[in-house]
């Protein structure tokens, strides 16, 4: 069953001469349980793809379904809800609330939602995370590896439709990288957790069951591994 | 190798080349970086501009105004007084080289004004002119000095004031005292024992006449037997003589005989009047001018000399004259102590006169609000490069180098910032006396208008102050700048740091839930609780950051306070200055007339009050008067009974009324009554005071005040002593007289009125009787009166302000009191004269004098009235409009540039941190945060800074009140300190609505940035 799908999706920037178009007309798929990796060089419109995915971004035309519902057809104030509940938004710069410490920062999509933490699963995903003893840590007390698995941490809280990470790793040496991967991966194989993920990285993208690879806005290649 | 190049021009650019080149080099490129990001945050660099230049101009326009307007009242001083500093009395050649001598280039101006001697009138003449005619040369101005200060607009010390002809301008010219004028002078034997007098004129003195004067020195004997030559500036001195002794026993000493003689008599001289002079109150008895050249006089003559000098200091002053005129010495030195005050040479320093102290503390708070605006805007600015200065050191910046490139930001901004300050400021404050000049004379009390003066020491003053304002600002950014450190900025963790607080609370956290309320549906906290994850995040983020939460803290309550000392300072001054005209009548003309005290010889009637209609005709009928109305004016014992007892006795329950209200509680009083022309009395049936059946003047009928001023010994206010359209009846009272005594006086306790009789003049030792007013009063005449309010509308001649000014005031039409005897004969009681004030509008462009002329004709026409003077009351409404308009001007300048620099201040710490927030709050938005939890969270932020920023404002503006209010008390008094409430709030409206602004403009701001860009914004 497809959870996640992109019909036609276009992004432009700017106007007249000076339009950039990053994104043309682009359509996939993604099933539930699915890992994709999404690959391409500089500019080809990886990001805004991604970010339009999470709904963080508007596209200039086309839709992206999740679960069969059209996105952008929510007010903003819905499109919050959905950020929250449906996605779990990874970056390469962490983006942790400073002034949180990292279990507040795990939870924020959760309390924001105005539901109770499930305390096993926050117990269970720290020990996951390896950030035990870190509860009460601020983000600046914390190493790069350690906000990324914050950063992920959040993403996984409220077991959202869908993970989209932007180069989780891009930020991190290859030991934290190694770490990084293979937390996301076991959250996709033992918890069916559909996961995209953008990445420079060969070995990353090779792990992954698909590959789509975009050029110039447009998709250059989406092939499904074995 | 330079060296080995050909060298072409300076040699020394050539050996200089070899120099260490990477200096200047590195320097440029700090400097050029600082340009740059000057250039790339164009609107925090604009708001930080104009907050130096504001808080320069102020300062400037402060500094300015205040030194124009003591320069003013210097010129006024100087205007009416001369520009002479010290006055040598009985100087002689000798000492005046001497002064010469020691002073040098210092003596900037001497006049010299002889005292030729004194004539003694005869004893006849005597009474009304007094002993002597003095007679001085006119001050004449001694060459050979150094004019330094260049002030050679005013005299030395000025000639009198010519009331006709000419001053003397040859040896035996003479211009005499105006109040010689005309007269015949008597011959005969002088107050002085065995003198003859020695001024004789031929026939009725005037211009051209000859008087002969035989002029000696006044010598003044004292009782033990020392004597003293005395000037025209010492007053006669009498000797006591004991004549018999008092009944008590005490002996009755009476000074009757002068104890002066007059040496070195001239031989009669004559001279020609060319002139008369207003007469100078500062000297006694009448004083004469003649020629400085001329050569008559006693055998001896005086000196005074009139100096100014360039002293910096009153000490130099002062040894300057010390080394003339030792202290001990017994010839008086006068200083000019007025103006000495104005040029800043007194002694006292301690005291600090009300303007300055009052420019002193604006001076103050304006540089606190200028550190403060400046300092935010510089801490901004650095926070917002911590990566970049992280960056730079990691490239090989010094500490140093980052401190300069703070610095350097400041220099820049300074060199623009500063200049157009002061420009602002001179032109602004120029602007100001170009409108107002005019006001501020009235104010100084010159004829002059006030106009800008710039002393240079207030320029450097402004600029030293500005440039210091912007070192201290910067200074601690600068700090910081150099204290960033590479590691941290690089990492791009923002420098929140948990604070002592914070770390204390989480480490007392354990477990992982301990972060939330029992069930885990919320933050742990009061905040969460109350307000949701919203008010958490937001008490958090003030947690987390409270220095900077400080910052914006002080900075809104600098705000605040700044507003308030405005709002402030304009009650004060405007409470000092009357800002409300107190005789705003439709009438531009008064004249005030009287029964002339032959008059009273037949107390049933009054002239004024007969004559009134008649006058009012031809007044009306006078070239170039349009309108014109009468107000006779008196008084009388009335009884208010009806409806008009119940006028509101609680009303005085502080007494607070003391001193407006002469009504007893059973309501007998001391009515003012005003009795008004028919047309003003129809006016006031057409305006609907006078009800239509009392429309008709020859109706007798009264209004009543109902309004009444009331002061509690501090403030001023009006109470309501009776509802306007009450009705009720006031009787007038007659008392009946008691042989033996006076007319009766009427008291008013707080319960019955009394009237006391005082013993006629001349039955030794009796004593007054007192007896109850209901006893003694018998009512003459019963008048149906309706209340009206104190103001009575622009026809009406009497202003409101007088009106209210006593309780019971009541109205009348003239004919009908007239056309009573009864009315008229309790008017009378007391053979109270009446008076009466006429008043004219003139038409447009009429000529004011002229119509003031042909009034005072009406009224001295008039038979039995005398006169009293005229009032240009359009010149008096014009004076007071135009000191009000001044001040408020300068007011409404202050204030708005306060507020300026108050909203700048907001904008500035409010935008610019949220601005700085904004990857932090594109994170929220992208984990699910909806707008409206997020515009709760910014609510419960600012809605922080408010409420502290208030508290703190609000003890601010305290405390510069207090300041200002001692300014203040030091010239008026009556003022008292009170919390200005109405100001707090409305500054805190103002603040609260400019934080809002800042706000939403800040968050419009990012998240116009696009979210993934704000995601990405790596703050570099």
């Amino acid at each position: 069953m497809d959870i996640l799908q992109v019909e036609h999706l276009t992004k432009t920037y700017g106007s007249g001469d000076t339009a950039v178009t990053a994104l043309d007309d682009v359509s996939f798929s993604v099933a539930a349980g699915e890992f994709v990796a999404i690959i391409g060089s500089s500019g080809s419109g990886k990001s805004t793809l991604l970010h339009m995915m999470g709904g963080v971004d508007r596209p200039t035309s086309g839709t992206v379904l999740l679960n069969g519902e059209d996105v952008f057809r929510r007010t903003d104030e819905q499109l919050a809800v959905f950020r929250r509940r449906e996605v779990g938004l990874v970056y390469q710069f962490y983006n942790l609330v400073p002034v949180l410490d990292v279990v507040e920062n795990m939870c924020l999509p959760v309390l924001m939602d105005g539901r109770a933490v499930n305390e096993g699963r926050l117990v269970g995903m720290l020990r996951a995370l390896g950030l035990e003893g870190r509860e009460h840590h601020l983000p600046n007390q914390l190493s790069g590896g350690q906000q990324q698995r914050v950063a992920i941490g959040r993403a996984l809280m409220n077991a959202p439709a869908v993970v989209l990470a932007d180069e989780p790793t891009g930020n991190l040496d290859s030991r934290n990288s190694a770490e990084i991967m293979a937390l996301l991966r076991a959250s996709n194989r033992d918890l069916g957790q559909t996961l995209v993920v953008i990445t420079h990285d060969e070995d990353i993208a090779l792990s992954a069951d698909r590959v789509i690879a975009l050029e110039d806005g447009r998709i250059a290649s989406d092939t499904r591994a074995r | 190798m330079a060296t080995n190049r050909p060298c072409k021009g300076d040699r020394h650019f050539c050996t200089r080349s070899r120099a260490k080149v990477p200096v200047p080099f590195a320097r440029s490129v700090f400097v050029r970086y600082t340009l740059r990001s000057l250039a790339a945050n164009r609107v925090r660099t604009a708001v930080t501009v104009v907050g130096i230049a504001l808080a320069t101009g102020l300062l400037m326009a402060v500094l300015t105004s205040v030194t124009s307007l003591q320069n003013g009242l210097a010129n006024q001083s100087r205007e009416s007084g001369g520009v002479w500093q010290v006055e040598f009395r009985e100087t002689d050649d000798g000492e005046l080289q001497a002064l010469r001598d020691a002073a040098g280039d210092l003596l900037d101006r001497l006049a010299l004004r002889r005292d030729l001697g004194a004539a003694p009138f005869s004893a006849e003449d005597a009474e009304r002119r007094g002993t002597y005619l003095s007679v001085l040369t006119l001050p004449e101005e001694q060459g050979g000095t150094a004019r330094a200060r260049g002030d050679l607009d005013y005299e030395v010390t000025p000639a009198p004031t010519l009331a006709s002809g000419r001053l003397p301008e040859r040896d035996g010219e003479i211009a005499l005292d105006s109040g010689l004028m005309g007269a015949e002078l008597a011959e005969g034997a002088s107050e002085l024992p065995g003198t003859e007098a020695g001024v004789s004129a031929d026939g009725p003195i005037e211009v051209g006449s000859t008087v002969t004067l035989s002029l000696g020195r006044r010598v003044a004997h004292f009782e033990d037997g020392t004597s003293q030559e005395v000037g025209a500036e010492t007053g006669v001195m009498y000797q006591s003589v004991i004549e018999g002794t008092d009944p008590d026993g005490t002996p009755n000493v009476e000074p009757v005989q002068i104890a002066e003689t007059l040496d070195g008599v001239s031989a009669p001289r004559s001279y020609t009047v060319v002139g008369f002079v207003e007469p100078d109150w500062s000297l006694p008895g009448t004083v004469a001018y003649v020629s400085p050249d001329d050569t008559g006089g006693a055998a001896s003559t005086r000196a005074d000399a009139y100096f100014s000098t360039s002293c910096a200091s009153h000490e130099e002053l002062t040894s300057l004259v010390n080394t003339v005129r030792p202290a001990a010495g017994a010839r008086p030195t006068v200083l000019n102590g007025g103006l000495l005050a104005y040029e800043g040479l007194t002694g006292d320093r301690r005291v600090f006169d009300s303007l300055g102290m009052f420019a002193a503390t604006l001076a103050t708070v304006i540089v606190v609000a200028a550190v403060s605006l400046i300092s935010n805007a510089f801490t901004i600015s650095v926070s917002e490069r911590t990566r970049q200065f992280g960056l730079l050191s990691s490239l090989g910046a010094s500490r140093r180098q980052l401190r300069g490139a703070v610095l350097v930001e400041a220099g820049a901004l300074g060199l623009v910032g500063i200049p157009l300050g002061v420009a602002l400021g001179i032109a602004g404050a120029a602007a100001a006396f170009a409108v107002t000049g005019t006001g501020w004379a009235r104010i100084v009390g010159t004829d002059t208008a006030v106009t800008l003066v710039v002393r240079p020491w207030c320029l450097w003053l402004t600029v030293l102050l500005a440039s210091a304002t912007l070192l201290v600002s910067a200074a601690v950014p600068a700090l910081r700048a150099g204290r960033v450190s590479a590691v941290d900025a690089i990492r791009g963790s923002r420098d929140v740091r948990p604070g002592r607080r914070l770390r204390r609370a989480f480490s007392r956290r354990r477990r992982a839930m301990d972060d939330f309320s029992e069930d885990g549906s919320r933050p742990r906290g009061l905040a969460a609780r109350l307000g949701g994850v919203p008010a958490f995040l937001a008490r958090r983020t003030l947690a987390a950051s409270a220095g900077k939460a400080r910052v914006a803290v002080v900075s809104l309550a600098v705000s605040v306070a700044l507003l308030v000392t405005a709002g402030v300072t304009g009650d004060m001054l405007s409470g000092a200055t009357g800002a409300g005209p107190l005789t705003m009548t439709g009438y531009d003309l008064e004249l005030v007339a009287a029964d002339e005290s032959d008059a009273l010889e037949a107390p049933e009637r009054s002239a004024v009050l007969d004559g009134a209609d008649e006058a009012l005709e031809e007044i009306a009928a006078l070239d170039g008067v349009e309108g014109a109305a009468y107000v006779c004016e008196s008084s009388t014992t009335v009884r208010l009974s009806g409806g008009l007892l119940g006028w509101n006795a609680s009303a005085d329950a502080g007494g607070e009324l003391s001193g407006s209200l002469a009504v007893a509680a059973d309501g007998i009083a001391t009515a003012n009554v005003h009795l008004v022309d028919d047309a003003t009395w129809r006016a006031l049936a057409e305006a609907g005071h006078v009800s239509p059946e009392a429309a008709d003047p020859a109706r007798l009928s009264a209004l009543l005040v109902g309004t009444v001023d009331v002061n509690d010994g501090v403030r001023y206010g009006t109470r309501q002593a009776l509802a306007a359209g009450t009705t009720g009846t006031v009787e007038l009272l007659v008392l009946e007289g008691r042989e033996g005594y006076d007319d009766p006086l009427v008291s008013w306790g707080l319960d019955e009125a009394s009237a006391y009789y005082p013993p006629l003049s001349g039955s030794d030792g009796a004593e007054g009787i007192e007896l109850p007013v209901s006893e003694v009063a018998s009512v003459v005449a019963e008048v149906p009166t309706t209340v009206v309010p104190d103001d009575l509308g622009r026809d009406f001649p009497v202003a409101a302000a007088q009106m209210r000014a006593q309780f019971p005031t009541l109205v009348m039409p003239a004919r009908a009191v007239r056309a009573s005897a009864s009315a008229l004969g309790a008017l009378r009681q007391g053979r109270q004269t009446t008076w009466a004030y006429f008043y004219a509008r003139l038409a447009e462009g009429a000529d004011a004098s002229q119509a003031l002329r042909g009034m005072t004709d009406v009224a001295t026409g008039l038979p039995g009235v005398e006169s009293l003077g005229t009032t240009n009351l359009a010149a008096v409404q014009r004076d007071a409009r135009a000191v009000s308009f001044t001040v408020r001007v300068f007011l409404y300048c202050f204030a708005a540039i306060l507020a300026l620099i108050a909203v700048a201040n907001v904008f500035n710490t409010i935008a610019s941190g949220m601005m700085l927030r904004a990857r932090e709050f594109a994170a929220l938005r992208s984990a699910g945060m909806g707008e409206r939890a997020f515009r709760r969270m910014i609510l419960v932020e600012c809605a922080d800074y408010a409420l502290r920023g208030l508290a703190l404002g609000a003890l601010l503006s305290l405390v510069v009140e207090l300041f200002l209010w001692q300014a203040m008390s030091l010239s008026v008094s009556g003022i008292t300190p009170a919390v200005p409430w109405a100001h707090i709030a409305m500054a805190f409206a103002l603040v609260v609505a400019v934080l809002a602004a800042s706000a939403i403009y800040a968050l419009r701001k990012t998240h116009a940035m696009n979210l993934v860009e704000a995601l990405r914004a790596d703050a570099l």
